[in-house]
């Protein structure tokens, strides 16, 4: 763990994503998306119709419980993604803070001894998750069942590089000063007159504003492999449709799946090396 | 100048939504600025089927009102207020409204500390960005603290953010009598919204008749004394690049007691009156 997570200039003790939710409409094939992809199916909600997949330091959540705030998502948007969970040193504390600032508070369903996560109105509708449980214990301890040893091997992906935002036109610097002024994120050299890049204060949350159509959205997850080409060579040989490479930044993502429904989203590969090399230009 | 950059505000009108709204349509109008009371007290389908009204009507919302004496609170006063701005928040959502009006606080409980205003603008700010929603804070002449557009002004550029801006009511500018010259200086991108009425006497009323006059007597542009002074104004802010809506905020007990129609129609010849002035003066 970072020191970055303890300073004084980082007040809400953000310390990286701790898992993405993914409502879909047909839960069972975006699981089978993510085991192609290297995934493991490693846990069950112990009352819920969701599943955790994890590889590398990454953890998605697929949720198919009927008339959760997921299910209603994927009937009004399709397959997308419906939240993020951001780690912090103290969830009380910075939940304190973002009610002060004015972060929009949603109540979440909890059940009988299941843990509370606070919950706040993010982009598009989806939530801002906050947790503090993910060093001794984590929050799969108390609310997941482990599932027997999964069969699917890695593919080498080892973590998220950065989500892409949607954001309608004109409305980049709202969604700048919210972040910033919320979480204490700050503002990355510009990457073009559309798009606009910002960092967690501890360094691990990276998040690209895109000017796009009318409905905003967290679109793209680019993630990242230590090793490009074998994690990209992988990903063929198990029939994950690997496209072109997308930019001429100095990333250099390939986009490696884009689920086909309607108002999906879209994956990036880039190379972790590359990634990090792109944040110093 | 373009017409449909005039609005009717639904307080200038009798009767119910939907016969406002109507009314509006019917006189040229292209967009409204709506009242919260006017979505919660539409008679049939509750606050649904007001929204229906609207999208029916096909007017847009250039602004949505009021959130009052929201600024400087503490504790549970700020609490409450938040869930009342977060109920107007999910109601313009559902109206497809994406101005908020803020009117500077006349509560004896509210701070004047410039920063704790700028605080709470920014809260406001945070809470809106989610539902792409901006926020226009207004200087009323009789604010206890923020009472005119300077003071305003420097709220909004302390609060720093992009969804932050100024909302000035030509009522509340005269009623003030102060030089508009700084006015005409703010960076016109920053200007969300300017509402236009006319006033039957032209002197600087003491604070009690001001807000008389403010809530019962209020004309259309053309219709009153600050005829001439309105039209300076409009074509100051023009030439200063104000490129938003004007609303006619007309709150007149006379017009409350006449049909719609009949009110809309005079609003509309008064957007009339001010679009030929203005287009006659560019020709010299």
């Amino acid at each position: 763990m970072s020191d970055a997570a303890f300073s004084q200039d980082n007040p809400m003790g953000t310390d990286g994503i701790e898992f993405v939710e993914f409502a879909a409409l047909d839960p069972v094939k975006l699981g089978r998306d993510f085991e192609a992809m290297g995934f493991a199916k490693v846990a069950k909600h112990r009352s819920k119709n969701v599943f955790l997949y994890r590889q590398g330091d990454i953890n998605f959540i697929v949720n198919a419980e009927p008339n959760s705030f997921a299910q209603q998502y994927a009937r009004s948007r399709g397959t997308s993604l419906c939240a993020v969970a951001l780690r912090v040193r103290d969830a009380t504390l910075a939940t304190c803070r973002a009610r002060e600032l004015g972060a929009w508070e949603v109540q979440t369903e909890t059940g009988v001894m299941e843990l509370r996560i606070p919950a706040f109105q993010g982009v598009g509708g989806s939530l801002i998750y906050l947790v503090d449980r993910y060093r001794d214990h984590s929050i799969y301890d108390v609310d997941f069942l482990p599932l027997e040893a999964p069969a699917v091997c890695e593919a080498g992906i080892e973590g998220i590089a950065e989500l892409v935002q949607a954001v309608s036109p004109g409305r980049v610097k709202e969604w700048l000063d919210f972040y910033v002024h919320l979480f204490g994120f700050r503002e990355l050299a510009e990457s073009g007159p559309r798009s606009h890049r910002v960092v967690s204060a501890c360094g691990k949350v990276r998040l690209r504003l895109e000017e796009a159509g009318e409905t905003e959205g967290l679109r793209v997850v680019r993630l990242c492999a230590g090793d490009l080409d074998a994690c990209a060579a992988t990903l063929a040989e198990r029939g994950v449709r690997l496209g072109e490479v997308l930019h001429s930044d100095a990333s250099a993502p390939r986009v490696l799946h884009t689920l086909p429904e309607s108002g999906g989203i879209s994956f990036e590969l880039c190379s972790t090396r590359d990634e990090g090399a792109a944040d110093h230009g | 100048m373009d017409r449909t950059r005039f609005a009717i505000d639904t307080a200038s009108l009798a009767g119910s939504l939907s016969e406002k709204l109507g009314a509006a349509a019917d006189a040229g109008f292209t967009r409204v600025a709506l009242r919260a009371k006017d979505l919660v007290g539409e008679q049939s389908g509750g606050l649904d089927g007001a929204v229906q009204c609207l999208h029916d009507s096909r007017l847009a919302v250039c602004g949505f009102e009021a959130l009052r004496d929201f600024e400087g609170l503490a504790g549970r006063f700020l609490d409450y207020k938040i869930d009342i701005a977060k109920s107007m928040l999910r109601m313009m959502q559902q109206a497809g409204a994406d101005l908020l009006l803020v009117s500077s606080s006349t509560s004896p409980q509210a701070s004047g500390e410039p920063e704790v205003i700028a605080q709470h603008l920014r809260l406001l700010a945070t809470l809106a960005t989610p539902l792409g929603i901006r926020i226009g804070y207004e200087p009323l002449a009789w604010g206890r603290h923020v009472s005119d557009y300077q003071a305003a002004w420097r709220a909004v550029k302390l609060a720093d953010r992009e969804n932050v801006g100024l909302v000035l009511d030509s009522f509340h500018l005269f009623a003030r009598g102060l030089p508009l010259d700084d006015m005409y200086r703010i960076p016109m991108d920053k200007l969300f919204l300017v509402q236009l009425s006319d006033a039957m006497c032209d002197y600087v009323p003491a604070l009690d008749e001001m807000v008389e006059i403010s809530l019962h007597h209020r004309f259309f542009p053309g219709e009153g004394e600050h005829s001439v002074a309105l039209l300076e104004m409009v074509g100051r802010l023009e030439a200063a690049g104000y490129r938003g809506a004007y609303a006619f905020e007309v709150a007149n007990d006379d017009y409350q007691q006449c049909p719609p129609a009949l009110v809309a129609r005079r609003a509309a010849q008064s957007v009339d009156w001010l679009v030929g002035k203005l287009t006659g003066g560019a020709s010299h």
